[in-house]
C-alpha cells in the first residue's frame, strides 16, 4: 500500500490525521517540521507528501520547493494544506510544485478523493 | 405608612393655599426690585430683604406710636416726629423703584439702605429719649439697626464702618443731650411705659424672627444648590471615568477575545478530529448508540468553533487587526458554489432554493472568505426562520454615479422581522426577541459580523421585512474592493470613535461619482484646518469629487487621525492654533506612520520654501481655487507610492519647466518640482531621485554649488536646462558630473535625453546633447 509522509509541526492534528490515513490503509511517516521533511522525502522517497504551510521557522512552500529541487524527491507529488482558501494559496502551491492543495480544518472525505486521484495519476504516469 | 399618608391628605388643601399666598407674596416683593439689581442672586436677595422689611416693618413701628398717643396726655410734637420717621420706611420701596430708572441702580440701593438705617437709629434713639431714656424699652431695637443695615448691604467693609459709626455718634449725641440738657424729658411715668416695653420687645422679637426665618431660608436653599452642584460634578468625573475604564476594558476585552480565541480552536480542532475518528469506529462497528452520543459531542464541537471564530473575527474587526485578502472572483461561480454549500441548510425545512443572476455579473474584486462568510450567514438564517418556503439567491450588477457596484440578495417567505426589531438586528449578541434564541437557537452574532465584514470591503448589508411575508437581506459591494484595512474598520462604532474622541468628521462611505470614483478605489483627504467653514467648504467640494473625507480642525488631532487612518493625501493650514503648523508638517514627515503621505500645505502665508523644507508635496496660497486644489490633490495621490522613475525639478523661474514637468508626467514619471537650489538640495537627499533636471535662465554660482552637493548620492543623474541668458563666455562652467542643454526649446529633445539618461543608456556621445547657444 502507498506511503504517506505527512509534514505537520502540532502533535495532535498529526496523530488524527496519521491515524485516519493509516485506518484507510495508508503507510504513513511522519515529519514534524520542514527541514525534516525535506529529509525525509529525500531518504524515505514516499509515495506522497502532505505538506502542512504553517510550519516553524521554514513553511511549507519553502520545504516543498528544496523537495522539488532535489532530483532524489522532485517526482514526488507534494499535497499543500492550508488555512485559508485564498486564490493565492492556489496559485502559490502550484508555483512551487505542489500537485493539489487542501484547507484546513482537514475535511476527510475530500482530503482522500485528492489523495487517491494524486496516487492513480502517479501511478497512470509511471506505467 | 398610612399615617403618613393620611397626613398629608389633610395637609394638602392648606399647603396648596400657603403656595399660592407665598407666590403672591413673592410677586409682590420682587415688583418692586429693580430689574437691574434681579440679575445677579446675592444682589436680589438682599433687595428683597430691604424690600420686606419695608413693607412689613412699619406696621409694626406703629402699634408702638399707637400705645403711645394713648399713653401720653401730651403727644405733640415728639410722638408725631417718630410716627413720621417710621412712615418714612414706606416710601423706601418706591423711592427704589423710581430712582433707579434714572441712576445706577446699585448706587441707589446703597444710598437708600444707608439712609434707611440712619432713620431707624434716629427713630430708635429719639424714642428711647423721650420715654425713659436709656432704660427705654425702644432701645432693643437699636440691635436691629446693624443687623438689617447687613442684610440690606452685605459684609462690605465701607458700609460696616459707616453703620457702626453712624450708630455711635448717634448714642454720643444721644449721651450729650442727656448730659447737658438737664436728663431725659419725662412725658410719662417709667412705670406707665410697662405695658408700651412690652408691646415694642413683642414687635422687635416679630420683626427680627421674621427677618432670621428669611434669611435662613436663603441660606438653606444656597446650600442646597451648593450640594447639587457639587453632586453634578461628581457625577461627570464619575462618567469621564466610567467612560476611560470602559474604553480600556474594551481594548482589552478585544485583545483578551483575540487571544482566547486562538487557544480554544485547537482543543476544539482535537475535540472534532477525534470524535470524528471515534465515529469513524463506532461505524464500522457498527455500535449505533455510541455513533448517536459521538455525532453529538461532534456537532457540539463544530457549533462550539463557529462561535470562536464569529468571536474572534468579531474581535479582531473591533481591535482593528482584521485584514482584507482581495482576490478576482467570477461572481456567476461563487453564487453556484456558495448555493451548493448551502443547499442541505436549505433543505432541511422543506425549503425550495431559488438563484436568479444577470448575464453581464462578471468579476468582483472582494475578499471571497469573508463574502462567503457573510452570504452563508444570511442564507442559513433565511434557512432557519422559514418552513415550507422559498429562500431567493440573487445577483446582480449595477452601476451607481460612475462606480459599480455587486448587489447579492437574500430572500425568504419566513415568518418575517417586527419593524421595532430590525434596529437592533446587527447588533453583537442580539437577535430578535428573546423567545427567538430558545427556539431557533445561534448566538446573535452572525448578523453583527456579516454586515461588519461587508463594511469593511466598503459595502454594507441592508435588510427589509414584513412580518409573516418573509424578509430580504442585501450585500452591496463595491466590485473593485480597495482594501480598507488601513482605516482599521469603517465601522459606525470605529467611525464615531473617532469623531468623538478627536473631534474630527468622517464623511460616511457611500457609491458617488466624479474624478476620483472613475479610478474605483476610494481615496481618504485628511483635512486639518482651524477654520470649521473652510472645512465644510473642503469637505463638500472634496466630497463631491468622491473622496472620503475626514476633517479635524486641531492639528494634534490631525497628527494621530493621520497615523490611525493613513489617508493618501493630507491638506494642512499652518495657521493651525493648538500647535505650530509648520511643527506639525515636520512631524508628519519624520514618522514613520506618516512619511509617505503627501501634505499639500495652504497658507496665507507665502513662504512655499519653509513648506517645501519640512516636506509638503505642494504649497498653495490661500484662498485656494476650487480646480487648482483638486488638481493637486488628485496630482499628489497619483504621485504616492510611485514604483517608477523618481525625477527632482528645480524650477527657478517658475514657468519654463512647466511643459518638461509635464512631458515627464507624462512618461509615467514621479515628479517633484522645486522652486530653489537649498530645498532641491534638502529634497534630493530625502528622496533620492533617478533624474535631477534643473531648469534655469542662467548658471549661477547656486546652480554650481547645487550641483557639487549633490555629488555624495549615488546614481544619480542630473540635467541642466539653460536659457539664452547664458552667454557661452560665462566665467562659470557647469561641473562635469551633469549633461547640459543650452536654450533647449525641442522638449522633445530634453524628453530623449532624459529617458536616455533615467535609462541609463550612456553610449551616446556627450556632444550630442549639447546644443551649443544661438549667438544673439
Amino acid at each position: 500500500m502507498a506511503e504517506i509522509l505527512l509534514v505537520e509541526d502540532n502533535e495532535m492534528n498529526r496523530d488524527m490525521l496519521g491515524r485516519r490515513l493509516e485506518r484507510r490503509g495508508y503507510s504513513v511517516i511522519f515529519a514534524v517540521d520542514g527541514p525534516g521533511g525535506v529529509a525525509a522525502a529525500k531518504e524515505k522517497r514516499p509515495d506522497l507528501i502532505l505538506m502542512d504551510i504553517a510550519l516553524g521557522q521554514m513553511d511549507g512552500w519553502e520545504a516543498t520547493r528544496l523537495i522539488k529541487s532535489d532530483p532524489d524527491s522532485m517526482s514526488i507529488p507534494v499535497i499543500a494544506l492550508t488555512a485559508h482558501a485564498l486564490s493565492s494559496d492556489r496559485e502559490r502551491s502550484a508555483q512551487v510544485g505542489c500537485i493539489d492543495f487542501d484547507t484546513k480544518p482537514i475535511d476527510m472525505p475530500r482530503l482522500l478523493r485528492k489523495i487517491e486521484a494524486c496516487l492513480e495519476g502517479r501511478s497512470v504516469s509511471a506505467a | 405608612m398610612s399615617a403618613s399618608a393620611n397626613r398629608y391628605e389633610k395637609g394638602r388643601v392648606p399647603t396648596m393655599r400657603a403656595q399660592k399666598l407665598n407666590r403672591a407674596f413673592n410677586g409682590f416683593i420682587d415688583s418692586w426690585v429693580p430689574a437691574k439689581l434681579m440679575n445677579d442672586r446675592n444682589s436680589a436677595q438682599r433687595v428683597r430683604m430691604f424690600v420686606i422689611s419695608h413693607t412689613l416693618g412699619p406696621f409694626l413701628g406703629q402699634t408702638i406710636t399707637l400705645a403711645l398717643l394713648l399713653l401720653d396726655p401730651e403727644p405733640t410734637p415728639h410722638v408725631y416726629v417718630l410716627a413720621g420717621s417710621i412712615t418714612l420706611f414706606c416710601i423706601f420701596p418706591p423711592a427704589l423703584k423710581i430712582s433707579s430708572r434714572f441712576f445706577d441702580a446699585h448706587m441707589c440701593y446703597s444710598v437708600l439702605a444707608l439712609l434707611s438705617v440712619m432713620n431707624l437709629i434716629f427713630a430708635v434713639l429719639w424714642g428711647s429719649y423721650h420715654y425713659a431714656g436709656i432704660s427705654s424699652p425702644f432701645l432693643v431695637w437699636l440691635l436691629v439697626v446693624p443687623l438689617l443695615a447687613f442684610f440690606y448691604l452685605g459684609s462690605n467693609p465701607v458700609a460696616r464702618n459707616f453703620v457702626f459709626g453712624m450708630t455711635g455718634s448717634g448714642l454720643v449725641v444721644f449721651y450729650l443731650l442727656y448730659q447737658f440738657g438737664g436728663g431725659f424729658p419725662e412725658h410719662v411715668e417709667s412705670s406707665a411705659l410697662v405695658p408700651i416695653g412690652i408691646i415694642s420687645i413683642i414687635c422687635a422679637m416679630a420683626y427680627v424672627t421674621m427677618m432670621a426665618v428669611y434669611y435662613a431660608n436663603v441660606v438653606d436653599s444656597q446650600s442646597e444648590l451648593l450640594a447639587e452642584i457639587e453632586r453634578h460634578q461628581s457625577t461627570t468625573t464619575q462618567l469621564l471615568e466610567a467612560k476611560e475604564e470602559a474604553e480600556r476594558a474594551n481594548g482589552a476585552k478585544s485583545d483578551f477575545l483575540a487571544k482566547m480565541s486562538h487557544e480554544l480552536r485547537t482543543p476544539l480542532n482535537a475535540v472534532i478530529g477525534y470524535s470524528e475518528m471515534l465515529l469513524e469506529d463506532a461505524e464500522i462497528d457498527g455500535r449505533g448508540e455510541d455513533s448517536a452520543d459521538l455525532k453529538k459531542i461532534n456537532s457540539a464541537g463544530k457549533h462550539l468553533l463557529a462561535l470562536v471564530s464569529e468571536v474572534l473575527d468579531l474581535s479582531k474587526i473591533e481591535a482593528g487587526k482584521m485584514e482584507l485578502y482581495t482576490e478576482e472572483v467570477d461572481l456567476d461561480s461563487f453564487v453556484s458554489e456558495v448555493a451548493s454549500t448551502c443547499r442541505q441548510i436549505i433543505a432541511k425545512n422543506a425549503n425550495e432554493l431559488v438563484i436568479r443572476r444577470s448575464s453581464d455579473l462578471g468579476r468582483l474584486e472582494c475578499d471571497a472568505t469573508k463574502l462567503r462568510q457573510a452570504l452563508l450567514n444570511l442564507l442559513s438564517n433565511a434557512a432557519k426562520f422559514t418552513e415550507n418556503g422559498r429562500v431567493i439567491l440573487s445577483a446582480r450588477r449595477e452601476r451607481i454615479d460612475n462606480r459599480d457596484w455587486v448587489k447579492i440578495e437574500v430572500q425568504d417567505t419566513g415568518i418575517g422581522i417586527a419593524p421595532d426589531q430590525i434596529g437592533n438586528l446587527f447588533r453583537n449578541f442580539s437577535q430578535a426577541t428573546p423567545s427567538i434564541s430558545s427556539k431557533f437557537g445561534g448566538t446573535g452574532l452572525g448578523l453583527s459580523l456579516s454586515q461588519k465584514l461587508c463594511r469593511f470591503m466598503g459595502g454594507d448589508i441592508t435588510v427589509e421585512s414584513t412580518m409573516g411575508v418573509g424578509t430580504t437581506f442585501t450585500i452591496i459591494l463595491p466590485a473593485t474592493t480597495r482594501a480598507l484595512a488601513a482605516v482599521s474598520t469603517p465601522s459606525e462604532e470605529t467611525v464615531s470613535q473617532i469623531q468623538s474622541e478627536v473631534s474630527a468628521k468622517v464623511t460616511p462611505l457611500e457609491p458617488a461619482g466624479g474624478r476620483n470614483g472613475q479610478d474605483g478605489p476610494m481615496q481618504t483627504i485628511l483635512v486639518i484646518d482651524p477654520d470649521p467653514s473652510a472645512l465644510e467648504i473642503m469637505e463638500r467640494s472634496l466630497q463631491k469629487e468622491s473622496y472620503r473625507v475626514v476633517t479635524t480642525e486641531r492639528a494634534k488631532d490631525g497628527l494621530e487621525i493621520a497615523q490611525t487612518l493613513k489617508p493618501d493625501a493630507i491638506i494642512l493650514d499652518v495657521a493651525v492654533s493648538d500647535m505650530d503648523g509648520w511643527e506639525a508638517l515636520g512631524s508628519l514627515g519624520s514618522q514613520d506612520d506618516t512619511a509617505d503621505i503627501p501634505v499639500i500645505v495652504q497658507s496665507i502665508i507665502d513662504d512655499p520654501r519653509k513648506g517645501y523644507q519640512l516636506g509638503a508635496a505642494a504649497f498653495l496660497v490661500k484662498p485656494v481655487d476650487r480646480e487648482p486644489l483638486l488638481e493637486t490633490i488628485s496630482q499628489v495621490c497619483d504621485e504616492a507610492g510611485f514604483p517608477g522613475n523618481e525625477v527632482l525639478v528645480i524650477d527657478d523661474d517658475g514657468t519654463a519647466s512647466r511643459s518638461t514637468v509635464t512631458a515627464a508626467r507624462e512618461a509615467g514619471w514621479h515628479v517633484t518640482v522645486v522652486p530653489d537650489f537649498g530645498i532641491g538640495l534638502t529634497r534630493a537627499h530625502q528622496v533620492q531621485p533617478d533624474l535631477v533636471i534643473v531648469d534655469s535662465d542662467s548658471i549661477s554660482a547656486g546652480l554650481i554649488a547645487f550641483i557639487n552637493g549633490l555629488k555624495d548620492l549615488e546614481g544619480i543623474s542630473i540635467l541642466v536646462l539653460v536659457g539664452s541668458e547664458a552667454a557661452p563666455t560665462s566665467t562659470l562652467s557647469i561641473p562635469r558630473t551633469a549633461k547640459s542643454i543650452f536654450n533647449a526649446s525641442d522638449r522633445d529633445d530634453i524628453r530623449a535625453t532624459a529617458l536616455s539618461m533615467l535609462t541609463r543608456t550612456d553610449d551616446l556621445p556627450e556632444e550630442s546633447y549639447k546644443k551649443e547657444a544661438a549667438h544673439g
